[in-house]
């Protein structure tokens, strides 16, 4: 059962001369229960994403395409435009987000209890005193031992891993459905990494949520989700499900990938990628990844691969796709 | 915070400021217990009289007690900056507000406005509007504050541009708060340091234009009285009634530089850098 479905998502600038696209035609489902990775170089559009589909991009950033928001029973909430009322709404009840600057996320003013309870009031209708016992419980449940006293706390006396946990429980005050996690774990060493991973993974099964969590790191994706959208330069290059991906990418650019992840992983030395990641404002004709492509050829260097099914739930961009049996 | 004891005091202006303007509010506030006479009664046989027992500060040329004039009028003075500065901070700040917020085409008229308003000096605009309307207290109130309003939504405006964008208020709308909520009780709160020190200034600013205007005649009106119009009293011959001049002069001094230290040192203690 699906969630929520993205369909041809795109984002530009517009330009006097020309039209600077971030992310171009980005689709994928996101189902119930489920994980999904998004995953990608640094600049390649993986926060413009998140922020297109909660809504909190600037005016000037021309958006695109579809979101299908489905309800408990089913029906679907389509938007179009991000002006749409409905759209309101649907943040922090419906979906909510966990920012890559978790202590900056946080209103450095008020004590952390305060906020987690004014998000609590602003979706619930329970007593005050109810409040405070729900909020204390999100502390715990987020994995801070004395949550009586973190409640009492500024946001500039919590540790970095703690604010990030503080964060984490705002974003579930509002008892989301989905929960978007935006490289949360980019400023944590690897052990602190590893217990928020799992104590995501906990919350997700207790709390019935379906995640979207960005990354850059490939061994996070492949060991953490259900399936996984690979982006580059702006464009939703693969999409499958993560056991499918991690045996046959399709996409030579995810192959590349998989292969120095497992290079790296057995010890040896990465064979990189030859050439280097373009810049957004760099307009290359045909497929983005052409330049790097060893299997490129003049079709590639000419038409931009349209997003293809090889297979239900599996989309890929590219004219000449490696063998996935 | 604590209360400092004396031989600590770390922010001098602050504590100065705080003296200088509690013995000016003790004196307006205890005032009338002390005074036995009546601010407007005349009485033309005690005309100008030196300070003596039974007027502690003399008298003016209609015969009336000083010191009670100083204390009525001080009261009227106080009463007419602290509510002008109300009003301008509350206009300022909705303003400055909304105008950072929504930015385009309603930031541009807004921001156009203060330009022009802050174009008009405010003493001269003030005078005319007081020349030609009804001469009354609350319109002194109001032209005051419609001409003191344009630097708090500067300020406010600069403040809200650059907090709107953290990632505290995105991650507030991600949320699901709505926008007034978000203004209000997202960003307000941590940009008041800076209006709350401009809005005291503002206080002895206005005092200054207030006295300025009761001094040429157009402020406060007889038979109540303004330190302002106190030192015009005072001004044909200002050194053979030095007890119409100085008093007045020496309050308003006190009260305009008191509200400025306060200001200085509210400052000082709002600056996360401060070395005190």
């Amino acid at each position: 059962m699906n969630i929520l479905s993205v369909e041809y998502l795109s984002v530009h600038i517009h330009y006097p001369d020309k039209n600077i696209y971030l992310l171009r035609d980005i689709s994928f489902t996101l189902k119930r229960g489920e994980t999904l990775a998004i995953i990608g170089e640094s600049g390649c559009g993986k926060s413009t994403l998140c922020k297109m589909i909660v809504g909190l991009l600037p005016p000037h950033f021309q958006t695109g395409g579809t979101l299908n928001f489905f309800k408990n029973d089913n029906t679907v909430i389509k938007i179009t435009n991000r002006e749409d009322p409905r759209f309101k709404n649907l943040r922090g009840s419906n979906i909510s987000m966990v920012f890559q600057d978790a202590p900056g996320s946080i209103n450095p003013l008020f004590k952390c209890g305060k906020q987690i309870v004014d998000v609590l009031k602003e979706h619930a209708s329970d007593s005050s005193s109810q409040n405070k016992q729900q909020a204390i419980q999100l502390i715990e449940q987020v994995g801070l031992s004395d949550a009586e006293a973190v409640f009492n706390k500024y946001p500039h006396q919590l540790s970095g891993g703690m604010s990030q946990r503080i964060a984490l429980a705002l974003a579930l005050a509002s008892h989301p459905r989905i929960l978007m996690a935006d490289e949360p774990t980019s400023s944590l060493d690897s052990i602190a990494k590893k217990q928020y991973l799992d104590l995501l993974q906990e919350l997700k099964k207790k709390n019935n949520l379906s995640l979207i969590l960005v990354t850059h790191d490939l061994n996070e994706a492949l060991g953490f989700s259900d399936s996984m959208l690979v982006i580059y330069n702006g464009h939703g290059i693969e999409y499958r499900n993560t056991t499918d991906i991690q045996r046959a990418p399709a996409h030579p650019y995810t192959n590349a990938l998989l292969d120095i992840q497992t290079a790296l992983n057995q010890n040896r030395l990465p064979r990189p990628i030859p050439g280097a990641t373009p810049s957004i404002t760099q307009s290359i004709p045909g497929c983005p990844y052409h330049p790097r492509c060893q299997r490129a050829s003049d079709l590639c260097r000419n038409t931009f691969p349209l997003p293809t099914a090889l297979s239900e739930s599996h989309f890929v961009c590219c004219h000449r796709p490696l063998e996935t049996n | 915070m604590k209360i400092f004891p004396f031989k600590t005091v770390k922010n001098r202006s602050l504590f100065s400021g705080h003296v200088a303007i509690g013995l000016v509010f003790l004196f307006l506030l205890l005032g009338p217990i002390l005074t036995l006479h009546d601010h407007t009664s005349q009485d033309l046989s005690d005309s100008l009289q030196a300070p003596s027992s039974s007027h502690w500060m003399g008298t003016d040329y209609y015969g009336r007690d000083v010191f009670s004039r100083l204390v009525y009028g001080g009261r009227i003075t106080w009463t007419v900056a602290i509510l002008s500065t109300f009003i301008a901070v509350l206009i300022g700040t909705v303003t400055g507000l909304f105008s950072a917020y929504w930015g385009g085409w309603f930031d541009l008229v807004v921001m156009r406005l203060v330009d022009v308003m802050l174009a008009f000096p405010r003493l001269f605009v003030v005078l005319l509007i007081i020349g030609l309307g009804a001469s009354s207290i609350n319109l002194l109130i109001w032209a005051l504050a419609l001409f003191s309003w344009m630097e708090i939504a500067r300020i406010v405006r600069s403040e809200v541009m650059s907090k709107k964008n953290l990632a505290y208020v995105k991650s507030a709308r991600a949320l699901g708060f709505g926008t007034p909520r978000i203004l209000f009780k997202h960003i307000l709160p941590n940009i008041l340091s800076p209006v709350i020190v401009s809005s005291v200034l503002l206080i002895s600013t206005i005092i200054l234009v207030e006295s300025g205007l009761s001094f040429l005649g157009l402020g406060i009106q007889a038979p109540n009285a303004s330190w302002g119009s106190i030192l015009n009293d005072g001004k044909i011959d200002p050194l053979g009634t030095w007890w119409l001049s100085v008093p007045a002069g020496f309050l308003i001094l006190t009260t305009v530089v008191g509200f400025n230290l306060i200001g200085d040192g509210l400052q000082k203690q709002f600056d996360p850098k401060k070395s005190l």
